[in-house]
């Protein structure tokens, strides 16, 4: 059907000239770094339109940022602080959890973003080309940024009181953020591409989340969980990552090394896997949808 | 087949074809997908799929402007989708080199909570620009659109016209290699359209820039398009230069007779339906009914459409759609905005006839589409079914029609001057 044109191989293109093949016979979308680094600024401008949209047309605007936690800290206390009578790591309850909630809502916030990304893009996925997986991983920057603004504050508080973490103890809080960050996309990329065809798991997802902040160090540190059962209890990866960052903001409490190793070896693994499946289903998505 | 005199290749597009299924309940549930499964392991048989593109070849040289054209479902929107990345082929390949920027809708990936400024940034980020190459673009962009005062804006609050000459003016301005435009013009005002048809004609000449091009204005395509190809039932069945495409076009819309009737059955369908139109014909008629033997402005139109059920079907609406020359819609009715509802048997055919009464529309050619449907469904979707011409009136003994590029419609008036 197709004649060869002669002309096509004599013609040098300028190297700057793209060339994408698009074909029927690949099975899965290959991961194309150097595409992905051609469009580093779609991600900058979709993150940012994220964080724009976010609170325009409130009347609070940006202040939700850390209103939100401060509401939840303030009924973790008055719950579990109070009612309850948890204990925390020795500072005020409403700091301790307060610093649990920093890291959990950005879990939860990139976790959440990344699984609609898809979904409540649609008109985007059937209209334009870009390498989807953009759009999941422009749901960090926002979690980032509520995450930094949030920490701020709460260093600001504990100055107030006369204490501060060591600063050897705060270069921690990057990396652990980047783990954190990494186990939520990673189980972001699954739930965004099985959205797609599924959207059952837009219903379950909420409630496995909240499953999850109960069974993570939230409102409880790791050591108050019972020596016999933590072994099980540190099978959450999330629950060493979500400890040793509170420990690493507030200076206090034991870090659990071990379990932040397996931990981070999980989150490598699942960003990988996450990445994988996500392009395996790439090539449906705009057909689904 | 045809190259173009660059010499060098934007697009070879291999053996494309594009499948969707069309089983009626597709699963979108956990447990569907698996009952699904379970009921087509055991029946051995297969997902029903329609093809939307089948076994299409061509190249398309750097420089070109390739104009698309064809009836609704031809394929071309798919075809475009493919190339575009969009959505992948079932079949075959495509090799696209340099950027590809679309105009698939009006819009595109322009959010509406976002101002007109910010969306500019976020539409050039889509065709892989950095910040600053758009930023150089900037006041180009706006210039062509003409609508600085409203940069600050959210597009919501833009009307539809706005908005396209702002996507207009970002996809023409922004460094696409190819630019994909799907039939967004029919949007804007005469002045923009034809402001926007001689910046394509100059992206390519002095650009370089390869375009490809899907409309429903003939007139356009013949003008502007160095190639065309004609697409039926997700084929292509001719490519060749883009006035033999238009000719071959029109050819194939029968001309309205007062005597004939237009057999309607050849036309290809996107997929079966339970009722279709089989044939039409449209004329003039007098007060009492008596046909006439041309269409004039003012006349009143008598359009009898033929409906062929397979299988019952309860309480149906007949809409008649009129398209002018340049594809934009003149004007069209739907039985249901006057509750004139109709049924099917099966096997029996029906005759529904419409008359139009004082249409006052500008001499010229006007092709008629058809949509029969019922509230659930639509059943069969038509366009350009036949042709007819309105005449000018012969009696009005001053030249009553300019050629003023004005909208199809022309009211009767009169003027008091005090």
């Amino acid at each position: 059907m197709t004649v060869p044109s002669p002309r096509a191989a004599l013609t040098a293109e300028p190297a700057a000239m793209p060339t994408r093949r698009i074909r029927a016979d690949a099975s899965r979308t290959p991961l194309d770094l150097l595409e992905l680094w051609r469009y580093r600024d779609l991600w900058l401008t979709l993150a940012l339109r994220d964080v724009k949209l976010r609170y325009r047309q409130t009347a609070l605007g940006v202040a939700w940022v850390i209103l939100l936690p401060l509401l939840a800290s303030g009924i973790f206390t008055l719950v579990f602080g109070v009612v309850a009578g948890l204990k925390s790591d020795g500072s005020p309850y409403f700091l301790f959890v307060f610093a649990g909630f920093l890291g959990w809502n950005s879990f939860q916030n990139t976790l959440q973003r990344c699984s609609m990304s898809l979904v409540g893009n649609s008109t985007l996925v059937t209209r334009v080309y870009f390498p989807r997986i953009i759009l999941p991983a422009s749901s960090v920057l926002a979690s980032l940024l509520d995450f930094t603004v949030g920490s701020v504050i709460f260093l600001v508080a504990l100055a107030v009181r006369g204490e501060f973490p060591s600063l050897l103890s705060l270069a921690l809080v990057p990396a652990l953020l980047l783990l954190l960050q990494l186990l939520a996309m990673g189980l972001g990329l699954f739930a965004a591409a099985l959205t797609v065809r599924y959207r059952d798991v837009q219903y379950v997802l909420p409630f496995l989340i909240q499953l999850l902040l109960y069974a993570s160090p939230v409102a409880y540190g790791v050591s108050a969980v019972p020596e016999r059962v933590r072994r099980f209890y540190l099978l959450n990866p999330v629950a060493p990552l979500l400890d040793a960052l509170r420990s690493a903001l507030t200076g206090r409490g034991e870090l659990h090394w071990k379990a932040i190793g397996a931990s981070a070896v999980l989150s490598v693994l699942l960003i990988v896997a996450g990445t994988l499946f996500f392009l395996r289903q790439d090539r449906q998505y705009a057909d689904v949808i | 087949m045809p190259m173009s005199s660059s010499g060098s290749i934007a697009l070879s597009i291999r053996d494309i074809g594009k499948a969707y299924t069309v089983s009626s309940r597709r699963a979108t549930t956990l447990v569907e997908s698996v009952s699904d499964w379970v009921g087509r392991v055991r029946s051995g048989a297969d997902v029903d799929r329609f093809w939307a593109l089948r076994d299409v070849s061509c190249e398309v040289g750097k420089g070109e402007i390739l104009g698309l054209v064809g009836r609704n479902g031809a394929g071309k929107s798919t075809l475009l989708k493919v190339i575009a990345g969009v959505t992948t082929p079932t079949e075959g390949s495509v090799d696209v080199r340099g950027r590809i920027g679309t105009m698939l809708e009006v819009g595109t990936g322009f959010h509406p909570e976002l101002t007109g400024r910010e969306n500019v940034y976020l539409n050039g980020a889509f065709i892989g620009m950095r910040r600053a190459e758009i930023r150089a673009r900037f006041d180009e962009i706006v210039e062509f659109s003409g609508v600085e005062k409203f940069l600050d804006v959210p597009i919501k609050h833009y009307s539809s016209g706005m908005a396209v000459r702002l996507a207009f003016a970002v996809a023409a301005h922004l460094d696409a290699d190819i630019l994909l435009v799907d039939e967004v013009l029919a949007v804007g005002d005469q002045a923009f359209q034809d402001k926007c048809l001689g910046k394509i004609g100059e992206l390519r000449q002095k650009q370089g820039r390869t375009v490809l091009f899907v409309s429903h204005n003939l007139a356009a395509v013949a003008s502007l398009c160095t190639r065309a190809l004609l697409m039926s039932g997700g084929r292509v069945i001719a490519d060749a230069s883009a006035s033999e495409i238009t000719r071959l076009y029109t050819a194939g819309v029968a001309m309205a007779t007062t005597t004939e009737e237009v057999d309607l059955t050849p036309l290809p369908r996107a997929r079966p339906t339970a009722a279709q139109c089989i044939a039409i014909q449209v004329y003039a008629v007098d007060a009492s009914g008596v046909p006439l033997e041309s269409i004039v402005p003012g006349s009143t139109i008598q359009v009898t459409v033929t409906l062929l059920a397979t299988s019952p079907v309860l309480r149906a609406l007949l809409g008649v759609e009129v398209m002018d020359e340049r594809g934009r819609p003149a004007f069209g009715i739907s039985t249901d905005a006057i509750d004139a509802w109709f049924d099917l048997d099966a096997g029996v055919a029906r005759r529904i006839t419409v008359r139009l009464c004082d249409v006052q529309v500008r001499p010229g050619i006007y092709t008629v589409g058809l949509t029969l449907a019922t509230v659930l469904e639509n059943l069969d979707e038509l366009d350009a079914v036949t042709r007819f011409e309105v005449s000018p009136e012969p009696s009005a003994g001053y030249e009553r029609w300019p050629g003023w590029p004005a909208a199809a419609y022309a009211p009767r008036f009169d003027v008091t001057i005090a």
